[in-house]
């Protein structure tokens, strides 16, 4: 009865670590879009991260967080290839399109096209730092998935933040007496 | 509100235009307009329908490992991603 028992447990805990790998996908794909750019290479990073999952699943720990077990597999793994490749991040075509097809008219749409490609204009640490955290993960979870110190993940943060905001207040806030000339010399 | 594609000028302790008004190091409030803006995007992917060849994947592990003489996980992978041709959703 022992032999068919064991079996039996086994499977049933492939079948949980299945579904809570499926139940994580849609937060992977979304984490790895946005962290590379682009579809297909985004898609390929959470295929990949799946199989290496399958393969360490003895290091992962029931009840602990899978969700970071798997940003970190799949951030070594983006990191990994970004490395080995040299391989830069390109916009992908529906991402571009649909930032050029942004109406005018719609300021938070402008303002999500702005956001996603100031996103990409960051260093990769902080835009992931960024997505980490709006994703939800807590700190300690985070610099676990980053591999750095708590602080380190504060700062890039602070400074994404910083330099994402700068992106989005645009040249008027950069230059803004320049600015006030030039509307000065239209209306004179 | 046009952007051009420079690099973003990282702010550091050094350069940092204006360390007054730069919110101290912590969350920042829910309803800051880029934590929404990026939740938003993060969102917009996550609701996306996952496409087939995830589920697909899965079986196969699910396959191999329960068969120990079963292709390699490299193998499995590699047919997945050269199959995934036109699997957009």
């Amino acid at each position: 009865m022992t032999a068919e028992t064991k079996p039996s447990e086994a499977a049933a805990a492939d079948d949980i670590f299945r579904e809570e790998l499926l139940h994580s996908i849609p937060m992977l794909r979304a984490f790895a879009r946005n962290l590379s750019g682009g579809r297909e290479f985004a898609d390929d990073l959470v295929q990949e991260t799946l199989m290496r999952a399958w393969g360490a699943r003895d290091s992962y720990t029931p009840g602990s967080n899978m969700r970071a077990w798997l940003f970190r597999i799949l951030r070594n793994h983006f990191y990994t290839r970004m490395h080995v490749a040299k391989r830069f991040t390109e916009l992908d075509p529906d991402v571009a399109a649909q930032t050029l097809m942004t109406p005018a008219t719609q300021e938070d749409v402008v303002m999500l096209a702005d956001l996603r490609a100031g996103m990409m204009l960051l260093p990769s640490e902080q835009r992931e730092a960024l997505l980490l955290m709006e994703s939800g993960l807590q700190w300690a979870d985070i610099a676990e998935v980053m591999g750095t110190p708590i602080g380190t993940v504060k700062s890039r943060i602070t400074r994404g933040r910083a330099a994402l905001q700068r992106y989005l207040d645009g040249p008027a806030a950069l230059f803004p007496e320049e600015d006030d000339t030039l509307l000065e010399q239209q209306s004179g | 509100m046009g952007r051009k594609s420079e690099e973003i000028e990282s702010v550091s302790p050094d350069n940092a235009p204006d360390r007054q008004n730069t919110r101290p190091v912590g969350r920042p409030r829910r309803d800051d307009p880029i934590a929404i803006g990026l939740r938003k995007l993060l969102s917009d992917v996550a609701e996306e329908p996952v496409p087939d060849s995830f589920m697909a994947l899965l079986d196969k592990i699910s396959a191999a490992r329960a068969d120990v003489d079963s292709k390699s996980a490299s193998e499995i992978l590699d047919e997945s991603i050269s199959g995934r041709t036109g699997d957009k959703a």
